[in-house]
């Protein structure tokens, strides 16, 4: 007896970025029999996710399938650290504040870190952000490869990497003529749809037509493939207005996100240059108004269309990116959520016979990512600055239900999807000011002077642990961070 | 209420704590009370009442390996625990008769094989299989192998396949609850001797105030969780705390049960879980006896046949009359509402086919920790407590009925029902997906996960005619040698192992 299915045969993927290659190398590596074709029609500016793509610590198995490693890509200058975000006057005081990776330092004690500090050391260690190597670390703009030792703060110390897309996509592009896959550059003309609605094949401008069994929309916004318009995303801030430029400036292991009365600019550094972006609403301030905040002369403007959220898997068509659920771009958190859902992918792995139920397995579960990764940028603007400005003022975006379980008593509701983890999610909302209401039980029960003492101690080291690392152009300078 | 006196102040000042009144001693209220007492001795104030005149049911006699995690976080010694409830070692349980009279497989605790570039074992393990080319699974999996052989040994690292198997224990129920009430009163727990023959109540808004016991004493907190099994004293009157009924999917409705000396031999590190004409019976191995029920469907079986179908089927000398215990499967649509948690039986039940019920206890008191209020039960809390433990109920609901639906028994009135009946929506879905794909959806959270799944779904007879086309790629020869060598290795360390008696004595040594 042989198996009942039958391993996909042919494959297109249609998309211009880097999401599109690295969902045809991640095909490519689970079916190596496929016949796979990348269709690249000229790239759409709004796809932001393919244009800053970030990973998330731990989220990155598809660069092996890729022949790719994160010490290669860093020692070339394609990728660099983001252990964090440096926001400024950010939340409802207008406050600077730390979001990173990593997670909680244990205390000899019962109880979370996070739970003991709220319980009994605030008054040692004024934020949590102060307990918290990796916020440390992203507060002074070093790093160091997490260290696997208890002993060590670094443990407690995560990164993801900032892909410099212009850097990539050669690389990408390579390896994948060197898997075979067939690169055609051209724009999606007419799609034809089989009985069941499923799309059967799409036609290139000079009229070639690529059937498939299996077709991935990663087009960003305009979703080429897309069967249906989609639902308006209910989880976004509102701006829909974005100016983006470069600057000179030496890479650093932070992002810098500051609230400016019309929405927000922020740095996002790479090897060898900083992209500057700033975001705001076509309301409530004009380009003028926000090319004057971004002063950096030659600003590209783009227009962000209504976002919508699109079937994960539907019709023969996996949607990443934008193509299927459009993420706010605070934080450039697109990419990790195509990364995640290219990697429920690959477990789940489709064949080309129909499998509904499969289909239905893999939209749940992406649909999970979708809503955690959705619900935590999302709850990075609910608590807003509004004294800062107007944009702040219109804008009374949905405030996520988990912050309400938050507010109570520090505990987050479960969540099957841990893309972004619940230790780093914690630390952004007690970062963002949030003090819970009730204490929580394990911690109100461990010896106050106890628990202050230790946190005063760890303060302490934490405080001192940037010092002890080089700055992080030296660090990708050495050579034995190289391989 | 009592919330609102004495807080409001400074960080780290004293603060007063919550009234906790735990009804009834069985096993879940003196769990609930050494957790609370040991764990958060600065938020509450633990006050049991229990009668001794009230038997405890007593038969979650079979555990799974969280219960490991309690006693640890306890910091309760485990040999000091074994020797205490005279518990045995456990790696799974054994299904014999379930998917056909003379099947038989084992549900272990751990993994079979190991995953290969990203595949799970038992893709790779149907190709083979299919191919007539594979021992059964069983053979992949080490705590199958040394149940099979009678033998135990600690596992070792999480990251090697061979070594990482869990385990739990058998032990004597009657014993634990005792256990754990001298470690809850060394706590700082009180306990009161006492039915409880009237409880007041808020009329305007149902919560609990006090309660009035048999001799007049009046016992008044803040927040009561409720222990007293299917009595369900305080839980039942609450509104918003209907009982929603299982038995359509899962009709067993009694047990008998019933203790026998033990057979001259070896000691069986596992539980069997043998099908019976009217449903099943448990063999639970202990130091000293060996615990058997018979778990039936009363429309299918009465009370004196269901004794006697036990008392024949037992090995040993029987050391007491058989016991009979009536329940119904289903949970309450909630299980804390107002300032009444409920706990145990109170709260749900589902027969002991896959040992769960001390899970469940485990859980609740997890959760009611994780929200202890502090200065009010807020409704936030009770929300999460509540969608968390109908999470757990409802993923172990459909994972038992599994056990009845996936068979091709025709043989009785009872399995021709059970095999033949609607199951809910999620299970269906779940059986559809196997047998196209090889996939167990997956969870973060909840109690059975694919091993498990993977156990039951192939062991009663449920093999997928697809599996992961990764699966297909590796030479057929390379594969065997693969699965030959995992199988050496997991002889190899089964062969190193003592007998589960041998090791049992090891621990008494420790202890």
């Amino acid at each position: 007896m042989t198996n009942a299915r039958a391993p996909l045969a042919a494959v297109a993927v249609v998309g211009a970025g880097p999401i599109a290659y690295v969902a045809a190398l991640v095909t490519a590596k689970a079916v190596p029999t496929a016949r796979i074709t990348i269709v690249r029609p000229p790239a759409d500016p709004a796809a932001l996710a393919d244009r800053f793509p970030t990973t998330l610590p731990g989220s990155s198995g598809w660069l092996a399938d890729a022949g790719l490693d994160e010490a290669h890509l860093v020692a070339d200058g394609v990728a660099t650290h983001r252990v964090g975000i440096r926001f400024a006057e950010w939340g409802e005081d207008a406050r600077d504040w730390t979001f990173a990776h990593g997670s909680d330092v244990a205390l000899p004690l019962p109880g979370a870190l996070p739970l003991l500090w709220l319980a009994h050391g605030r008054d040692v260690a004024l934020r949590y952000e102060d307990v918290r190597p990796a916020a440390a670390l992203a507060a002074a703009d070093r790093f160091a490869a997490p260290l696997a030792d208890r002993r060590s703060l670094l443990d407690c110390v995560d990164a993801g990497l900032r892909l410099d897309a212009a850097r990539l996509l050669p690389l990408l592009d390579r390896r994948a003529r060197a898997a075979g896959i067939a690169v055609r550059e051209s724009d999606v003309v007419a799609t034809q749809r089989s009985g069941d609605g499923g799309l059967a094949s799409i036609t290139l401008a000079n009229g070639t037509t690529i059937a498939a069994d299996l077709f991935v929309d990663a087009t960003g916004p305009r979703a080429l493939l897309a069967a249906t318009k989609g639902e308006t995303a209910a989880d976004w801030c509102g701006c829909d207005r974005l100016l983006i430029a470069e600057r000179p400036g030496d890479p650093a292991p932070a992002d810098a996100i500051r609230a400016v009365g019309i929405g927000w600019r922020g740095d996002r550094p790479l090897a060898d240059r900083i992209t500057i972006r700033l975001a705001y609403a076509a309301d409530t301030a004009d380009e003028a108004q926000a090319r004057r905040l971004l002063d950096a002369g030659d600003a590209e403007a783009v227009a962000l269309p209504p976002p919508r959220h699109r079937p994960p898997f539907a019709a023969k068509v996996l949607a990443l990116g934008e193509a299927g659920t459009a993420i706010d771009p605070l934080g450039d958190f697109g990419f990790a959520l195509a990364e995640r859902q290219l990697a429920l992918f690959a477990e789940l792995l489709p064949s080309r016979d129909r499998d509904p139920l499969l289909a239905a397995e893999y939209n749940r579960r992406a649909g999970l990512a979708a809503d955690r990764i959705g619900t935590v940028v999302a709850s990075l603007h609910a608590v807003r600055p509004r004294r800062r400005g107007p944009f702040w003022r219109a804008r009374t975006g949905a405030v996520p239900a988990a912050l309400d379980a938050f507010a109570e008593r520090g505990v987050l509701p479960q969540h099957d999807d841990q893309s972004v983890t619940d230790a780093d999610w914690r630390a952004a909302l007690l970062g963002l000011g949030i003090v819970p209401r009730q204490h929580d039980a394990v911690a109100r029960s461990a010896d106050p002077a106890r628990v202050r003492a230790l946190i005063a101690d760890l303060a302490a080291a934490v405080a001192a642990l940037p010092a002890t690392l080089p700055p992080y152009p030296a660090l990708l300078a050495d050579p034995r961070t190289r391989v | 209420m009592i919330f609102e006196a004495g807080l409001g102040g400074e960080m780290g000042e004293a603060r007063q704590r919550v009234r906790v009144v735990i009804v009834g001693g069985g096993t879940a209220g003196w769990m609930t009370a050494a957790a609370l007492a040991a764990l958060i001795p600065g938020a509450a104030e633990v006050h049991l009442v229990e009668s001794d005149a009230i038997g405890i049911v007593g038969v979650g006699e079979a555990t799974l390996p969280a219960l490991r995690a309690f006693i640890a976080r306890l910091g309760i010694d485990e040999a000091a625990f074994m020797a205490a409830t005279s518990a045995t070692y456990k790696l799974g349980i054994a299904f014999e008769d379930f998917g056909r009279p003379g099947d038989r497989y084992l549900h272990p605790f751990g993994q079979f094989g190991a995953p290969f570039a990203g595949v799970a074992f038992h893709h790779y393990w149907l190709r083979r299989h299919a191919a007539g080319a594979a021992l059964p699974i069983g053979a992949y999996s080490t705590a199958v192998a040394a149940a099979e052989a009678d033998r135990f040994a600690l596992p070792g690292s999480d990251d090697d396949p061979i070594a990482s198997y869990g385990y739990a224990y058998h032990f004597d129920a009657t014993l634990f609850a005792p256990f754990l009430r001298d470690f809850a009163l060394a706590h700082g727990a009180r306990r009161s001797e006492g039915r409880v023959v009237e409880v007041t109540r808020d009329p305007a808004s149902g919560d609990v105030r006090g309660l009035v016991l048999d001799d007049g004493r009046e016992v008044s907190g803040d927040l009561f969780v409720d222990c007293s099994g299917f009595r369900a004293l305080l839980i039942d009157a609450m509104r918003g705390a209907a009982w929603q009924d299982w038995s359509r999917w899962l009709p067993c409705d009694r047990a008998v049960a019933l203790s026998c000396a033990p057979p001259p031999g070896a000691v069986a590190p596992y539980t069997r879980a043998i099908a019976m004409p009217a449903g099943w019976r448990w063999r639970i191995p202990l130091r000293q006896r060996v615990g058997n029920g018979y778990v039936y469907s009363s429309t299918h079986c009465d009370d004196a046949r269901a004794a006697d179908a036990l008392l024949a089927a037992i090995e040993g000398q029987p050391l007491a009359e058989p016991r009979l215990l009536r329940f119904t499967a289903g949970r309450r649509t909630a299980g804390w509402v107002g300032n009444v948690v409920a706990i145990g039986l109170s709260s749900g039940f589902l027969e002991p086919l896959e040992s769960t019920s001390l899970y469940l206890v485990q859980a609740a008191i997890t959760q009611l920790i994780e929200r202890f209020p502090d200065s009010r039960p807020a409704a936030a809390d009770r929300a999460a407590f509540n969608a968390a433990i109908d999470a757990e109920y409802d993923r172990v609901r459909d994972f038992l009925i599994l056990h009845y639906h996936a068979t091709t028994r025709a043989d009785s009135a009872f399995w021709n029902d059970v095999r033949t009946m609607a199951v809910p929506d999620s299970l269906r879905d779940r059986i559809a997906l196997w047998r196209r794909t090889a996939q167990v959806p997956a969870y973060g959270h909840g109690l059975f996960l694919e091993p498990s799944w993977v156990a039951v779904l192939l062991g009663q007879g449920i093999v997928p005619d697809g599996w992961d086309t990764r699966a297909d790629l590796p030479e057929p020869a390379s594969l065997d040698r693969a699965m030959a060598a995992f199988r050496r290795a997991v002889e190899q360390r089964v062969a190193a192992m003592p007998d589960h008696r041998a090791a049992l004595n090891r621990g008494r040594a420790a202890a």
